[in-house]
């Protein structure tokens, strides 16, 4: 290896002498780093756990919005998840899942959730999974963004590309894909920039501070699935409740 | 002695009007160094600047701040870590056009708020064609657009650009990390670079960027997010400020899809290393022989 990088800097010297030290840094790409040990990292990577991995927003009496561990209605109701089929809506569905959309491909209820245990889901090899752990039951189907989310080349992250330097935070599947309606939906984007040459909007005159400040936030606005995804769509306001 | 009176009434007249459009001419340099002060005028280049002399230039550009917006910043002097090549990808399969890394960006770097600035321009562009001229970079409608792909561009970070090769002045050069700069006290506004970027990464500011006290992020640096004087170049820095002390540039932070992948070249384990030698990688504009250091690719 070093023989190679030998060779290749002495033909660059030979071949191109006004080339001075550009693309240097690529001979260095298999040559520096490679024989050092691996020092493992001083900071962690860790993944958000969405709450809407962790019970349903459902209505509150006072008019709010709660969060609902599975267990409080299904510690009780027995379900039989095997039998539904998939429909868009399901209008027999009882309680806070009404108007739930389902749009994931050809699957039914009981692909994921588990029949004997409505707080956990089942891998395709029959094992209970807490909800929390839904990254492993989506990676069974769904390879290539696993290989991509394990390589940071798939989902949002935020922190530090240098782990020496501090920690990174990863977005769960969950946090962007709806796992009832997985598909990215259609946004509003963030406005254009106001070249001398293109004309400003008069509804955009007075923009400013106010996406400014929502720079960070959580996402971009659905514009489509704001009302057809209610029972997830207020994640952000709804309590935690233990059974 | 009436002729005489009329060639002289007539050279008094020109000579009258010849200096008054003289004048006239030479009137923005009184203005320019009426905003310049001596320390400024006298400042050397960046890479000429000794540490007492660099204190002193950053303590100067801290009041200036202070004085002509009000806000509270520290600027710091960030240099180039060793072993480290910073390197960028973009997957278009994913990105979706919502502008958000340009709005993160102009937040980060204390672009002037009435032009809506920023270093990242996204175009949108038909399924199937590489026409950046047919490239819409001023959309306003729901994304994404059946048919419709979404192309963020930004600085490529050259190993080979042709923007400092034709500065007069040497106020731009590519840094060791691999990150192109510009030393703003020494730019003179001329534009080369802007004309000489085939990628359009470059903007000049026209007027001196507009923005309140309270916006202003005060996490800045020299070379990269200082608010940037009337008059000369500016271009995106990979977040310098940002990433040489190991942080992720505001663009990465705040996608939504995680188009965005962005490390350390020289780390065989780095992410962007594993997108490099994983996916179908390639430049823009591979022919004009820049040598990118911004990839793009696509999922399939």
């Amino acid at each position: 290896m070093h023989a190679l990088a030998f060779s290749l800097t002495a033909l660059a010297l030979v071949g191109c002498p006004q080339s001075e030290d550009h693309g240097a840094w690529r001979a260095e790409l298999f040559t520096e780093r490679e024989n050092e040990p691996r020092i493992e990292p001083t900071f962690d990577e860790t993944i958000r756990t969405p709450d809407r991995l962790r019970g349903i927003a459902a209505p509150a009496p006072d008019g709010g919005v709660v969060r609902v561990a599975c267990f409080t209605c299904h510690g009780i109701l027995q379900v039989e998840l095997s039998t539904r089929a998939p429909t868009p809506l399901q209008p027999d569905v009882l309680g806070p899942h009404v108007g739930l959309l389902f749009d994931h491909g050809t699957l039914d209820c009981a692909h994921c959730h588990d029949p004997a245990d409505p707080s956990h889901l089942r891998t395709a090899d029959a094992r209970s999974l807490p909800t929390t752990e839904a990254l492993e039951l989506c990676s069974q189907c769904h390879g290539l963004q696993w290989t991509d989310f394990q390589h940071g080349a798939h989902g949002g992250m935020r922190g530090h590309w240098d782990l020496n330097a501090g920690p990174r935070e990863r977005n769960h599947c969950v946090d962007c894909h709806d796992p009832h309606r997985p598909a990215f939906g259609q946004y509003r984007p963030m406005p254009p920039p106001r070249d001398r040459f293109v004309p400003t909007p008069p509804h955009r005159a007075n923009h400013g501070a106010d996406h400014a400040s929502d720079a960070h936030g959580e996402g971009p606005h659905d514009v489509q699935g704001e009302e057809a995804q209610d029972d997830e769509a207020h994640d952000d306001e709804a309590q935690e409740e233990t059974p | 002695m009436s002729a005489l009176n009329r060639r002289r009434l007539l050279k008094g007249a020109g000579a009258t009007l010849g200096a008054l459009a003289f004048a006239k001419a030479i009137e923005p340099v009184f203005e320019f160094t009426s905003n310049l002060s001596g320390d400024e005028f006298l400042q050397k280049h960046y890479r000429e600047l000794s540490p007492d002399d660099l204190r002193t230039v950053l303590a100067r550009l801290e009041a200036e701040t202070k004085e002509k917006y009000g806000a509270d910043v520290t600027i710091r002097d960030i240099r180039p870590q060793d072993g480290v090549q910073f390197g960028y990808a973009l997957n278009l399969s994913t990105c979706i056009g919502c502008r958000r890394c340009a709005e993160a960006c102009h937040v980060e770097n204390n672009h002037d708020r009435k032009t809506h600035q920023s270093y990242i321009r996204v175009f949108e562009m038909q399924q199937g064609s590489f026409d950046m001229e047919q490239g819409d970079a001023t959309y306003d409608h729901p994304v994404p657009q059946p048919g419709r792909y979404y192309m963020p561009v930004q600085c490529q970070q050259c190993d080979n650009p042709p923007c400092t090769k034709v500065c007069p002045v040497e106020a731009t050069w590519k840094e060791k990390d691999g990150i192109v700069v510009v030393d703003y006290n020494w730019c003179i506004g001329c534009r080369y670079c802007e004309a000489a970027c085939p990628y359009h990464a470059r903007r000049f500011n026209w007027e001196a960027p507009e923005i309140s006290a309270e916006e202003i992020n005060p996490n800045q640096s020299y070379l990269s997010n200082r608010i940037r004087p009337q008059g000369v170049v500016e271009k995106c820095t990979f977040c310098l400020h940002r990433t040489r002390t190991g942080a992720l540039p505001a663009c990465l932070e705040a996608c939504p899809t995680g188009a965005r992948v962005f490390g350390n070249l020289l780390d065989p384990d780095s992410e962007i290393r594993w997108v490099l030698e994983n996916k179908r990688v390639f430049v823009l504009k591979e022919e004009l022989g820049a040598r990118p250091r911004f990839f793009y690719f696509f999922d399939v």
